[in-house]
């Protein structure tokens, strides 16, 4: 009998199915097994901690979640592509220069506050320049006035160009902010335009007066 | 020399009125530009309970005298709207005339108003914010709400705040006169004043700089230009102050 043989031959009296009765050696084989057998029933039951439970059981929800929705990463996925995309539109569109910026404020006293926040700032000369150039463009009297204020802070000197915009101007508190401004840049180059501005009828005479000096001290 | 005489036209405008004069209906008006060239403007804020548009004319010349009959109102005056705001224009002057235009508005309308020579401003009750470029004479403005850009060549500029707007800018210019503000105590303001000229600064509200301001709360007048940044309240949007000729002063709204 081999090995394979003589272990279901062993099982057959475990079981009391064999038709003989077994050998000494069988016999003593047997007895052994049934008491090692009962003895393995005899040992206590020994119950798992309660946390085991509910570990599994998260474990199991969370493998049934994960197999919904298969990562994190596809959950926000939408959500991540709007933000991009809104990124890149803002990063696109919005504009990233003063002059853009201003472009786009539609009241009179907002665009004064942008340009009062402006003092905060310390400006490029190109930006400066852009300021400046507002002059000419800017209708609203008191804007202007705030910005000649902002660029005369800013230790811009312009005196040309704001000669320039004088012999045009209308305003006469306008005028007398540009006058103030042009006696502390005064150039000989900008006389000539001076000299225009002080030839027009329509000056107020605290204007004139204002004009007329600088061009006799000067 | 003969006596300068008054011709007045007192005449209602309701938007019924204006219907009959062909005008548009002016229930979407949210606007109203006003311009003379010589004579004062009146403009006056109410709710809508208590009326709609009206328009009086003050017509004066120095040679004759006649009543102005409401036909004969466009000859002084032209309405016109366009994109929600109602245009109030006086004639361009034929000799030696004012048109004082005195305006009944509702009070949720913004104003902007213009007068080209000489003349006094009064506005009363506007919630919706004015603007004011005035060559020669008085700006007085009473119970303002939002926000004032004035611009004035000679003239005291007064404007009183009952609300503002804090994130709008406030900024009051002149050239030959005193500038006074009233705002509600709790106005919070970065504050810029200039006094070129026998100026001096009355201020009800605390100032906090950097540096002093020169004649502050003295009624001593500087001949030297008095220039300077400051808050009041913490600071905030701008106030802007500036006169070529007179003292600046910023009271507390009793």
């Amino acid at each position: 009998m081999n090995a394979d043989e003589h272990l279901i031959n062993l099982m057959r009296h475990l079981d009391g199915e064999a038709a003989s009765s077994p050998e000494k050696d069988t016999l003593s084989e047997v007895n052994e097994l049934k008491n090692t057998v009962r003895a393995l029933e005899e040992l206590p039951l020994e119950e798992p901690d309660a946390s085991t439970d509910e570990n599994i059981m998260r474990f199991l929800d969370d493998k049934a979640q994960t197999a919904a929705n298969p990562s994190k990463l596809n959950q926000w996925l939408p959500y991540m592509l709007v933000a991009a995309s809104l990124a890149m539109l803002l990063y696109v569109f919005l504009p990233k220069k003063l002059a853009q910026r201003y472009d786009l404020i539609e009241t009179n006293p907002d665009r004064i506050s942008f340009i009062h926040e402006l003092n905060n700032q310390e400006l490029s000369s190109k930006e400066l320049l852009w300021l400046v150039s507002l002059l000419e463009i800017e209708e609203h009297p008191n804007i202007r006035v705030t910005l000649i204020d902002l660029i005369e802070n800013q230790g811009m000197d312009s005196p040309v160009e704001f000669a320039g915009y004088l012999v045009n101007e209308r305003t006469p508190a306008v005028q007398m902010a540009f006058l103030n401004t042009l006696d502390r840049q005064f150039t000989p180059e900008i006389r000539p335009q001076l000299i225009a501005f002080n030839e027009r009828a329509d000056l107020d005479p605290l204007v004139r007066d204002r004009i007329q000096g600088i061009l006799i001290n000067k | 020399m003969k006596k300068i005489s008054f011709t007045v036209c007192l005449l209602l405008f309701g938007t019924g009125i204006f219907a009959q004069m062909g005008l548009p209906e002016l229930k979407d008006v949210h606007k109203v530009v006003v311009k003379n060239y010589w004579g004062d403007q009146k403009i006056k804020g109410v709710n809508k309970d208590d009326g709609s548009f009206s328009l009086s004319v003050l017509f004066t010349d120095t040679s004759k005298k006649h009543q102005v009959k409401e036909r004969e109102l466009q000859e002084y005056v032209s309405l016109y709207k366009e994109k929600g705001t109602l245009y109030v224009l006086a004639r361009q002057p034929e000799g030696f005339e004012s048109i004082d235009l005195n305006l009944q508005i509702p009070s949720d309308i913004q104003v902007v108003s213009e007068l080209f020579k000489g003349g006094n401003i009064y506005m009363e009750n506007l919630d919706k914010g004015v603007e004011v470029n005035s060559f020669n004479g008085s700006v007085k403005l009473k119970a303002i709400e939002a926000y004032a850009l004035v611009s004035a060549a000679n003239g005291e500029v007064d404007i009183q705040f009952d609300r503002v707007d804090p994130s709008k800018a406030i900024s009051l210019i002149s050239l030959n006169g005193g500038i006074t503000v009233t705002l509600p105590e709790k106005v919070s303001r970065d504050v810029r004043l200039i006094s070129r000229k026998n100026g001096y600064v009355m201020s009800q509200f605390q100032f906090s700089s950097e540096r002093p301001v020169k004649n502050l709360n003295t009624m001593a007048y500087s001949k030297t230009p008095i220039i300077a940044s400051v808050t009041i309240n913490g600071g905030g949007s701008l106030l802007f102050l500036s006169t070529q000729n007179g003292p600046l002063a910023i009271k507390k709204l009793n």
